[in-house]
């Protein structure tokens, strides 16, 4: 929201693509309508910065191809299949789409498309959850179904394929889990899930409540469920409680932060422990009690005991979503805790020009340091677009932001799309644009719109701050790893991947016919071959074969209906 | 367990012959969640019972048939007056 605002500000037409049925992500996940907003008054402000700016809610965007010297064609689904209600102003920016290019693509234009809509929305984890199409040029629109930011939450319609010259993805992440005995039982839920419920649906995941798994995600999760009237049992941090102290004595706004939780912790008499963890779920249709344990420094259980609930809220970590950006070819790196991330310059470009990525896409650190990434890459953007040289260094250290530069590794991405020496080249195609909207090179900076351009000093404030929420996700990192111990929670007949029903067993077994990494082991015992398509098992079955997680591979980042996908090829069909 | 959803525009789905009330803007699952339902499909091959997991899209865990339209995540589907919904 604050990439698409700041590029909207300075007269670029923007498309917010967002799978979410209400603007606002993980972090700023609203209620439904007719509750108080939440988060108000710095969710208000990013909801007016919008102003301007087509929003599409949603609109999940499963997959992206093309490229910034053509364009992007960016298609999407609707949040449900019935939902054919477009709002009135919608169907007319539809209309002008239809009619602007043709907007089409492989014999794809919106009225053959229309209703192309499946299940689901944007799964994306944490604050920023949703695809933006910057597009580049004011005068030039493609992308675009206007509908008021707050809009009444109708289900969007689908439609057919966006078009854009600039691509920014801010997808978030979605809650790392762990396996463990009983895991699938109704009544276990991740961290993020209950979280959900609680902030989008007002709606409290049980009575009895335990929180586990480790990470700051613990508290607002744990204190959000207290006071909206649940018992929590416990929350069971499996590192150590106090690890983050010299962060945040550092740090005295995430020191008040934690201090906030603390208060809200004792206020409901939530006890908090540190070094244990839940090792099993119990129950026979539903969860009745989980199976507490005190850890080693490995995370091997040591004494246990029973403790009685309805619900388990867990979560360890999150995975960055980031399948958009591998089916654009943008070359990966790892976060700190391995998680493969989207590789970006210092102004957010990814290895592919036209192609930006914020948030927790380019590594886990949360909402506020996702929201000064989208005011970066949409000054890159801008900057880009005019043809005119980024304020950030840019040149060839694409890396993870995490490393410091002397140990960035060689990404080697010699086959993929790499930019030239100095910054990619978009190559706004000039048949594309009308010359006199082109921006000159010629011209004096301060004749582009430049309102909402930062001064110098504000450039250099966002900077530092962008340097200390950057320093302090690292630190988070360090200080709530996931230690391997966790394997030996598990029996023969715990469920890894919970799609295909696969147990430990099946695993073990596949490594005793010679599987020696995750791939086939995959291969032979289906972990990660249902409809999650890895999501959920994908970290557990690489840590089980001593990887770290590989970027993900998926041709769709959302699951998609055959009969929806034939409906992108109509024109084919009539042709043949 | 929920918080008052404002009597006024409630509304019910069906799950299983049973009626679910329902808010506005609300999901599909916790529609089912709020009025105590935990688990509405069963696996494959054990037959073991499943609702919500990662209640974000991400897990298919909460599969569910609305008005006929199958594989649909309850998670992400808001509830409209009059939905029947049954296990996926």
């Amino acid at each position: 929201m604050a990439a698409a605002g700041t590029a909207a500000r300075a007269g670029l037409r923007v498309a917010l693509l967002d799978g979410a049925i209400r603007l606002g992500g993980q972090f700023h996940r609203q209620p439904p309508p007719g509750h108080k907003p939440r988060n108000s008054r710095k969710f208000r402000r990013l909801v007016e910065g919008l102003a301007g700016v087509d929003v599409l809610l949603g609109h999940q965007v499963w997959a992206v191809e093309g490229s910034a010297t053509a364009h992007f064609t960016i298609y999407t689904q609707a949040a449900r299949a019935d939902a054919v209600h477009a709002e009135a102003a919608s169907a007319e920016a539809a209309r002008a789409d239809a009619t602007d290019t043709g907007a089409t693509h492989a014999g794809v234009t919106y009225e053959e498309s229309a209703h192309a809509g499946v299940t689901g929305a944007e799964s994306a984890h944490a604050e920023s959850a949703h695809a933006e199409a910057a597009h580049a040029e004011a005068a030039h629109a493609e992308a675009a179904h206007a509908e008021a930011a707050n809009a009444e939450a109708a289900n969007a319609e689908a439609r057919g394929p966006l078009r854009a010259r600039a691509l920014l993805i801010a997808t978030g992440a979605y809650d790392r889990v762990l396996p463990f005995p009983g895991w699938d039982l109704p009544g276990v839920l991740t961290a993020g899930g209950a979280q959900a419920l609680l902030k989008g649906n007002g709606v409290v995941a049980g009575r009895r409540i335990v929180v586990a798994g480790t990470g700051p995600f613990l508290l607002p999760v744990a204190t959000g469920l207290a006071a909206a009237g649940a018992r929590i049992v416990g929350v069971f941090e499996a590192n150590s409680r106090t690890g983050l102290l010299p962060a945040l004595l550092r740090n005295p706004a995430k020191l008040g932060e934690a201090a906030g939780y603390a208060l809200r912790l004792a206020r409901h008499r939530v006890p908090y422990h540190g070094g244990q963890a839940v090792v099993a779920a119990h129950g026979g249709d539903e969860l009745t009690h989980v199976t507490v344990a005190r850890l080693d420094a490995d995370w091997k259980a040591l004494t246990t005991r029973d403790i009685e609930c309805d619900t388990l809220a867990t979560g360890y970590g999150f995975t960055p979503q980031i399948d958009l950006a591998v089916q654009l070819g943008c070359a990966t790196t790892h976060d700190a805790d391995g998680s493969p991330i989207v590789a970006v310059d210092a102004g957010l470009r990814t290895s592919v020009p036209g192609v930006y990525a914020a948030g927790e896409t380019i590594g886990v650190g949360g909402a506020a340091l996702a929201e000064l990434d989208g005011v970066q890459a949409a000054h890159t953007i801008i900057a880009d677009a005019a043809d005119q040289p980024a304020p950030e260094p840019t040149a060839q250290d694409w890396a993870n932001r995490d490393r410091p530069s002397q140990d960035r590794p060689n990404l080697g991405w010699a086959n993929r799309d790499r930019p030239s020496q100095d910054r990619p080249n978009l190559g706004w195609p000039s048949q594309d644009r009308p010359s006199q909207d082109r921006p000159s090179r010629d011209r004096p900076n301060q004749d582009r719109p430049n309102q909402d351009r930062p001064n110098q000093d504000q450039a250099k404030r966002d900077r530092v701050k962008r340097q200390r929420a950057e320093a302090f996700a690292r630190r988070l990192h360090e200080v709530y790893p996931v230690r391997d111990g966790w394997r030996e929670w598990l029996t023969p007949r715990t469920l890894i991947c919970r799609c295909e029903e696969v147990p430990y067993q099946a695993i073990l077994e596949a490594g005793d016919l010679g599987a020696a990494d995750a791939r086939t082991v995959k291969l032979l015992a289906r972990p990660g071959m249902g409809w999650c398509q890895g999501r959920i098992c994908g970290y557990p079955v690489a840590r089980l074969c001593g990887e770290d997680p590989r970027h993900p591979g998926r041709p769709f980042a959302h699951p998609l209906r055959m009969a929806d996908l034939a409906r992108l090829l109509p024109q084919r069909t009539k042709d043949e | 367990m929920t918080f008052d959803t404002g009597a006024e525009t409630r509304f019910e789905i069906s799950f299983g012959g049973r009626t679910i009330p329902a808010a506005p803007g609300q999901t599909i699952a916790a529609a089912l969640y709020a009025a105590g339902v935990r688990s509405w499909r069963t696996t494959r091959f054990e037959g073991r019972p499943r609702g919500l997991f990662c209640g974000i899209g991400v897990c298919f865990d909460c599969l569910v048939i609305v008005n006929g339209t199958e594989n649909l995540r309850a998670c992400l589907t808001e509830a409209r007056p009059g939905d029947e919904v049954t296990p996926g």
